[in-house]
């Protein structure tokens, strides 16, 4: 008897919770499965008065154009080297910064702290390109002002590709982390804090109990940002290396990135094709990577897997 | 609170409704003859933008019995919105292209538009307006594509100075022919007073004053002499040439004696708005009638312009400013037919430029008008058509169109004129090259760093990325275009 | 009751700090160039405190008042409306993916991570909305496209996986829908993850000006961003026009007019974060308690 109410509800269970996901479900149909039909531009030479499916088909030019490229493998190590870095600095960067902030106890400076570093967040590449001006131009620049000060060397920021790795990795982490800290943050304030109390009364230091509890409870958050993040390995944000870089050609060799090459590359040429087959090379690479760590994870722990 | 919520969804809802039921009235027309849609570059925020598109409208309408939809998008988002609306095949008639936004070559390429030669035959006022020389400007593979916009298409290199330093240095200036020649005029300026200003030789205008035509586009090798002997065409690559080395190493010598600025400074600082006179002893672009007064107001002072070189009519000048027809336009007779009106009408072309008289400018005299400090209505005339019917603006010289047009008719013809490179094969090369060539473009133009070791590099660079193929190509390609010519 | 060393108020303190300002400095100097005299940014390069305030730029800026008034309606329209829809979806999806008794679980997380990787290309899916579902010129072709956000639905997932599963399956013994599990058990104990996820959505709405151009081609729904974006990038455009030899005589938007539409268009947003705030700043009831 009992076991068939169980069973009864089990399927209005079921009900409501497909009910409940089914605008999601037809939004995402819409929105992202249809115009998938679409990367079969990414094997053809689109021609407008030709149409989509009018177009000649050309196997795999499309894709060859990139690798052929002379700058194919300068652009390949800067995107992956550039994304590494900021997935690693980034998670021990905001981590950390969200652990110090739960610390605080006063709710004002919480505050204090928690606006000002979301701040940068708000500001879109454009505006903050524009403002970096301020710091690097050569002549009225505030760097420059300092260095001359200091009796040295003017520097021309834009034409000197040694200090924009480190330029690069600070605007990213400037930019970013606010929102970073802000999730784990909201992770931590999450965590149950009889289990902080508990720690205390068997002696833990606060040291400790950052330690033994904040970070095993937040790992689930550290580990899903990750995973996501690997997905878009092969992706760069456009914003960040060309505009903040000026476009200069002068930093190409440290600056250049999938995204910046085929942006010029569309300019040059004009070929939608080309782009669209350097998507799929990115969405492909970043599937890969991404069921990989996925994969990973998941013989570690069943619970962290993304899927 | 949840009722509060609920009361805003349901007042935005009526909002977005009513939002647009309000655009859908404005693409509204009166059915029973064409309506044709017309893309084009311009700030339709303007308050009276409808206003004066309803008049012309009626004018348009009572003359050759068609409407427009007048789509004005924002001259800054153009490029993106317009490359859009074409590779998605929107249905359109009429939009405008350049060589240098929205480009025509790739358009054309793409199959955006349609070719118009045997159209023009229908409308014979507009295909005798332009001279012939100028619609071989325009082609592509051997056919019309566009018609372009009669404006200065003659290019010639021209010297922007500063007018309180023209009068102080005019000895040192009026003999100047080439970039070297500028070198007793920085001293003098440097020396004067006490800076070192940032200057560059704008390899897109300067060529001209060496008489090289670049034909590929800036910073891709490829280019051919403009003088000598018409069926002797030979492409070579600009940046190994004796001119090119020496356009560097005068910047490089500027720089390592001090007259100019010991570092790099970015483009935005470069091309930042209101530099004073002081940090601008010369600037080089493309001189044309009026072209110093424009300076001026740019600027903010009074600038006067020299010419250094003679006039060429290239490619490259005419294909500054087209109107195209769609490949998938249902009306390409009518469009063709519009744009013959906009061209050779006075009336229309005033006032699809510069609005409605007496609301949104006043006039001077018959040819001379003046625009209100913020305008209420204003579209640039070398987008809308022949720029040779529009008003002047006030402080501009007279005669500014008659020179135009004398300098236009009577330019050197390029030996390339009529031709134009099939860049399928050659498309990967080019796109290299161009990245080495930027690479190295702000320093060498500066003369910062050990400029001929960076040239050489530069050079070296330039053969891996393949620029030897895109000139055996181009000639091979050239070489075809002159037989077929000759026979 | 707990004692804290000096070290450990000094430290994450002294970082805060640290990181708090150099976040802040380059704002003020964006307000500062604002409203800083055009003539003294030419003769004296930009600086943090302005030496001649003038407030020409907001005023050029507020010259046409409709037009700024009209864009900023636009805006909180769509990042209303686009908010409140896009946290309802994404809520009840989130809650269906966190659910380890649904059949479906798997395939439908798969099915939303999938979107996060491959895409059709920008021109199929213009062409989607322009042709097929005919919103050009229509503000939900700003907001539709947007309101599913994969990341943020599995962050979502994240949060409400926390929630501990006991509490679930006690409520649907008490005989609890799965609504009533979602919105009166879940969401109460999650409200962190969800104020997080919803000042992101409110955000991507409010700083949109990519979709805003695509599909928005009358002036009067043009949104903040893109305003902003317009000013930004009709400089390039002059630079364009002015090597090419033709002409405007539209001048290049001073520096101080770029940053004061910076601020007009980022500023609600700074008045808008500490509504959000008050769900992030830890332990209002536990923490008023303990003192």
């Amino acid at each position: 008897m009992k076991q068939e109410r169980l069973g009864g509800n089990r399927f209005v269970e079921q009900l409501q919770l497909s009910t409940m996901a089914l605008p999601a479900v037809i939004l995402i149909l819409i929105f992202s499965y249809i115009p998938m039909f679409g990367l079969i531009i990414a094997f053809k030479n689109y021609k407008v008065n030709l149409g989509i499916l009018g177009s000649e088909f050309v196997g795999l030019k499309n894709f060859m154009f990139f690798f052929h490229s002379n700058d194919a493998f300068r652009i390949i190590r800067n995107t992956l080297c550039y994304n590494a870095v900021f997935i690693t600095v980034g998670v021990v960067f905001s981590v950390s910064f969200a652990i110090m902030l739960s610390t605080i106890t006063q709710k004002k400076l919480i505050k204090f702290y928690q606006s000002s570093m979301f701040l940068p967040y708000f500001l879109s590449w454009v505006v903050v390109a524009y403002m970096s001006l301020c710091f690097f131009n050569y002549k009225d620049g505030i760097l420059n002002g300092i260095l001359k000060a200091l009796r040295q060397n003017a520097v021309s920021w834009y034409s000197e590709p040694k200090y924009w790795p480190f330029i690069l990795v600070i605007s990213y982490l400037w930019k970013t982390a606010g929102y970073n800290v802000l999730i784990y943050y909201a992770a931590i304030i999450s965590i149950d804090e009889v289990l902080y109390e508990a720690a205390y009364i068997d002696g833990c230091t606060k040291f400790k109990s950052i330690w033994h509890i904040t970070i095993p409870n937040i790992r689930p958050t550290v580990v899903i940002l990750v995973i996501l993040s690997i997905g878009r390995i092969f992706y760069a944000d456009f914003g960040l290396f060309y505009q903040l870089t000026q476009n200069s050609g002068s930093l190409y060799s440290v600056t250049d990135v999938v995204d910046t090459y085929v942006y010029r590359t569309l300019r040059v040429t004009g070929d939608v094709g080309v782009s669209a087959a350097v998507g799929f090379v990115q969405s492909i690479v970043g599937f890969a990577l991404q069921m990989t760590t996925n994969f990973v994870v998941g013989r570690i722990d069943e619970d962290y897997k993304l899927i | 609170m949840k009722r509060i919520f609920a009361m805003t969804i349901l007042l935005a809802l009526l909002v977005i409704c009513a939002g647009c039921g309000t655009s859908v009235g404005v693409g509204g027309d009166n059915r029973g003859h064409v309506t044709l849609t017309w893309y084009f570059g311009s700030d339709p925020s303007k308050p009276n933008c409808e206003k004066v598109y309803e008049t012309a409208n009626k004018i348009i309408k009572e003359k050759i019995n068609m409407t427009v939809n007048f789509k004005s998008l924002d001259f800054g988002a153009y490029e993106e919105k317009i490359k859009m609306i074409i590779a998605s095949g929107e249905d359109y008639d009429i939009c405008w292209t350049s060589n240098w936004y929205n480009n025509y070559f790739q358009n054309v390429s793409n199959g955006a538009f349609l070719p118009l030669d045997e159209l023009l035959d229908k409308t014979p006022k507009l295909k005798e307006l332009i001279n012939p020389n100028i619609w071989d400007g325009t082609r592509v593979n051997g056919k019309i594509y566009g018609v372009p916009n009669l404006q200065i298409m003659a290019r010639s290199t021209g010297l922007f100075v500063p007018t309180e330093f023209y009068e102080k240095y005019k000895p040192l200036l009026t003999n100047v022919k080439k970039y070297e020649d500028l070198e007793p005029y920085i001293i003098a300026f440097s020396k004067d007073y006490n800076v070192q200003p940032c200057v560059g030789f704008g390899w897109q205008d300067i060529c001209y004053s060496y008489g090289i035509e670049e034909t590929l586009g800036l910073y891709i090798p490829g280019a051919v002499r403009l003088d000598g002997d018409e069926n002797d065409i030979k492409v070579f690559n600009q940046f190994e040439t004796p001119e090119w080395r020496g356009l560097v190493m005068t910047a490089k010598k500027w720089h390592d004696a001090g007259y100019t600025m010991q570092g790099l400074v970015s483009p935005e600082e470069k091309n930042k708005p209101n530099i004073p006179p002081i940090e601008n002893p010369f600037g080089i672009g493309t001189s044309k009638p009026g072209g110093g007064e424009e300076a001026s107001v740019r600027a903010g002072y009074p600038i006067t312009q020299i010419q250094i070189s003679d006039a060429y009519l290239t490619s490259q000048g005419i294909t500054s400013t087209l109107n195209s027809i769609s490949a998938n336009s249902k009306h390409p007779e009518e469009a063709l037919k519009f744009l013959e009106y906009v061209n050779t009408d006075k009336e229309i072309i005033n006032l699809l430029t510069y609005g409605i008289e007496g609301q949104d400018y006043t006039k001077i005299d018959e040819n001379t008008i003046k625009l209100p400090e913020t305008t209420t209505f204003e579209n640039a005339n070398w987008m809308m058509g022949n720029c040779y019917n529009t008003y002047l603006t006030e402080g501009k010289p007279a005669n500014t169109w008659e020179e135009t047009k004398r300098i236009n008719d009577n330019a050197k013809r390029s030996k390339l004129l009529g031709f134009s490179p099939n860049l399928e094969p050659i498309k990967l090369e080019m796109n290299n090259c161009k990245s080495v060539v930027s690479s190295y473009i702000d320093v060498l133009s500066q003369g910062v760093g050990d400029t001929p070791a960076m040239l050489d590099e530069m050079l070296a660079r330039l053969k891996t990325a393949g620029s030897d193929k895109i000139i055996t190509e181009l000639q091979r390609q050239i070489d075809a275009w002159k037989d077929t010519v000759k026979k | 009751m707990k004692k804290k060393c000096f070290v450990q108020i000094f430290v994450p303190n002294f970082f805060l700090l640290l990181f708090a300002i150099s976040c802040i400095v380059p704002f003020l100097i964006v307000v500062s160039i604002s409203i800083t005299d055009e003539t003294i940014i030419n003769q004296f390069g930009f600086s943090i405190i302005p030496r001649i305030i003038s407030f020409k730029s907001y005023e050029m800026l507020f010259a046409a008042p409709k037009v700024i008034v009209n864009a900023y309606m636009i805006t909180i329209i769509v990042t209303v409306v686009g908010t409140v829809l896009s946290m309802f979806v994404m809520i009840q999806f989130a809650y269906v993916l966190a659910r380890r008794s649904y059949i479906f679980r798997k395939q439908l997380s798969f099915f939303l991570y999938f979107t996060m990787l491959f895409n059709g290309g920008l021109v199929p899916w213009y062409i989607l909305i322009t042709k097929y579902l005919s919103l050009k010129d229509n503000l939900w072709a700003l907001i539709l496209p947007m309101l599913v956000n994969a990341w943020n639905v599995f962050l979502l997932r994240t949060f409400f996986q926390g929630v501990p599963v006991s509490l679930i399956e006690a409520a649907k013994i008490d005989g609890a829908s799965e609504y009533q599990v979602l919105y009166k058990i879940i969401c109460p104990l999650s409200t962190g993850g969800i104020a997080t996820v919803c000042i992101f959505t409110v955000l991507v709405y409010w700083n949109d000006w990519y979709n805003n151009m695509l599909f928005i081609n009358d002036s009067r729904l043009y949104s903040l961003q893109y305003m902003l974006y317009n000013v930004m990038s009709r400089v390039q455009f002059l630079q364009l026009a002015n090597a090419a030899g033709t002409s405007t005589s539209m001048q290049i938007p001073q520096e101080s007019l770029r940053m004061a539409t910076c601020v007009v268009a980022a500023g609600p947003m700074i008045m808008i974060f500490p509504f959000f705030q008050r769900y992030f700043v830890k332990g209002i009831t536990i923490g008023s308690v303990k003192g």
